[in-house]
């Protein structure tokens, strides 16, 4: 079974927040049965977190909120174990961080609100335990707060199946719901991106380094996406992850001119000195001019 | 004869050369020698960055707007809702390169290519220009050493933007004073060209400010 890389400096982000813990006791029964009635085969960390998510999500709808501290990231959400009001361990068994609660909680908890919760932990046994983890990940997108993160998922899809067709379709969707106000900072580097993917897929070139383009473009927008989407977190994420983001930032420009110079050593300009150029110098010195460049 | 370029005049010489005939390129030819600033590169990668996002970017954002339209193609009669949908500042740059370089009618699939191409033509151009400029400096100055009291000085002449003008005036001086040689200064400033430019010589290490606007051959 396998399992994702659910944020790259975990020891770091919940090793520093360990102290806040959230008290609300139905998150602690509901993580112990939930471990207690998966089969443990089936379960790893990334399942862990999408199974407690989906939960989560329906145990709402039942009317109890257990408060579950998590933020959004490149595979759904990321649980933060540490701020959970049980301890739950990972042990690792083939290549897999299996999670593990030793300590039941403590009882003293409303009968009525214990039993919705093992019929839905019961409930969602029966219909997630068998899904795949891509699977499960498709049902946590479900609730992804920007429409753009999951047409980006179904692009990097279809650019890791070198399906081109479709993911050339999928460059106008990107485009027109690319959340500009909330990612005002990546708009201007995302608006460079967008040609060059055009030309890569439609050219047929430069599949490996689109790749690599658009998985730190993607590391880089899920960053912010953690500050701006997250629930009950008991600790500040905003400086754990704004210096990263504000760092990605400048890592993904330099990559993007990389990229682009690439491209334009591939690109033919069809005649030298072109009139198409000289149009452009035109307008575009009366541009720098207004604007002070010159 | 010694030249240290402004940052300005790298950005009239990457993006709008043909525009300057015959000014920034003859002021950059091969007779004279070449130099500028790790602070000048610095900030024309900045204005770069600055111009493909205010103007560039905007030729893309309407090749895209085409690409999610509902029509297969456009006529000469629809001319003007394209002009539209672009952004405001590029709008006489559309009009021009519809009129010109655009037969109807036209597929969307054509007109949104042809400006993805109008895109990475000038960007091709301005990438090639710069790396033949690079080319051209026998050295980039770093320089290491503070002038504070100059520095204080040019801020009360009211040069204001210290980690720019100032900053870019000093790496000059510095270079002068290391160098040991005769040194003009070229930019478009009006600033630093006009206004300033008779306090600016009593105070630092250089022969001439050069105006490239009305530079005509020396």
């Amino acid at each position: 079974m396998d399992e994702f890389v659910e944020i790259e400096f975990e020891d770091e982000l919940f090793g520093i927040s360990s102290v806040n813990k959230i008290s609300n006791p139905y998150l602690g029964y509901t993580v112990f049965r939930l471990l207690e009635e998966f089969d443990q085969r089936f379960m790893s960390k990334t399942r862990f977190y999408k199974i407690l998510f989906l939960v989560y999500q329906r145990l709402k709808k039942r009317g109890i909120n257990i408060q579950l501290p998590y933020f959004w990231y490149r595979w759904g959400d990321v649980v933060c174990v540490s701020s959970l009001p049980v301890n739950v361990e990972f042990i690792k068994y083939g290549g897999m961080h299996i999670p593990h609660v030793i300590k039941k909680p403590e009882n003293g908890l409303e009968p009525e609100k214990k039993e919705k919760i093992d019929e839905t932990i019961k409930l969602a046994k029966l219909d997630l335990e068998k899904k795949s983890t891509e699977e499960l990940i498709d049902e946590v997108y479900k609730f992804a707060p920007t429409e753009f993160q999951k047409e980006f998922r179904e692009f990097r899809k279809y650019l890791d199946q070198d399906n081109t067709t479709n993911a050339l379709l999928k460059i106008s969707d990107l485009f027109e719901k690319f959340p500009k106000d909330e990612f005002e900072e990546l708009h201007p580097i995302f608006l460079r991106l967008i040609p060059l993917l055009r030309y890569g897929l439609e050219k047929r070139k430069f599949p490996e380094e689109l790749r690599e383009l658009t998985d730190l473009f993607w590391d880089i927008f899920c960053k912010k996406l953690a500050i701006l989407y997250n629930e009950n977190v008991p600790f500040d994420l905003l400086p754990i992850f704004e210096g990263k983001y504000k760092e990605g930032i400048i890592q993904l420009r330099d990559k993007v001119r990389e990229v682009e110079n690439l491209i334009l050593d591939d690109f033919a300009v069809l005649e030298s000195n072109s009139e198409s150029q000289s149009i452009l110098e035109k307008h575009l010195e009366k541009f720098l001019e207004s604007k002070g460049y010159l | 004869m010694n030249l240290f370029h402004d940052t300005n005049v790298l950005i009239a010489y990457c993006f709008i050369q043909d525009r300057w005939k015959g000014k920034a390129e003859a002021i950059l030819k091969d007779d004279f020698t070449h130099f500028t600033s790790d602070k000048v590169i610095n900030e024309f990668l900045e204005k770069e960055d600055e111009i493909i996002k205010d103007f560039y970017s905007k030729i893309v954002n309407l090749s895209e707007r085409i690409y999610k339209s509902g029509k297969d193609n456009f006529n000469v009669d629809e001319k003007n809702k394209i002009i539209k949908k672009a952004d405001k500042e590029i709008r006489p740059l559309i009009a021009e390169f519809l009129d010109k370089k655009v037969t109807y009618p036209v597929s969307k699939k054509i007109l949104a290519e042809s400006l993805q191409n109008l895109y990475f033509e000038g960007l091709k151009t301005e990438r090639a220009r710069y790396e033949n400029l690079r080319q051209k400096f026998k050295e980039i100055h770093c320089r290491l050493k503070e002038y504070p009291k100059l520095e204080s000085q040019l801020e009360q002449l009211g040069i204001h933007n210290g980690n720019r003008d100032r900053g870019i005036l000093l790496d000059a001086h510095d270079l002068a004073i290391l160098k040991g040689f005769t040194l003009n200064f070229v930019s478009l400033d009006d600033d630093l060209c006009q206004e300033f430019r008779n306090e600016i010589l009593n105070l630092l290490e250089l022969n001439e400010i050069i105006d490239l606007r009305y530079y005509s051959g020396f």
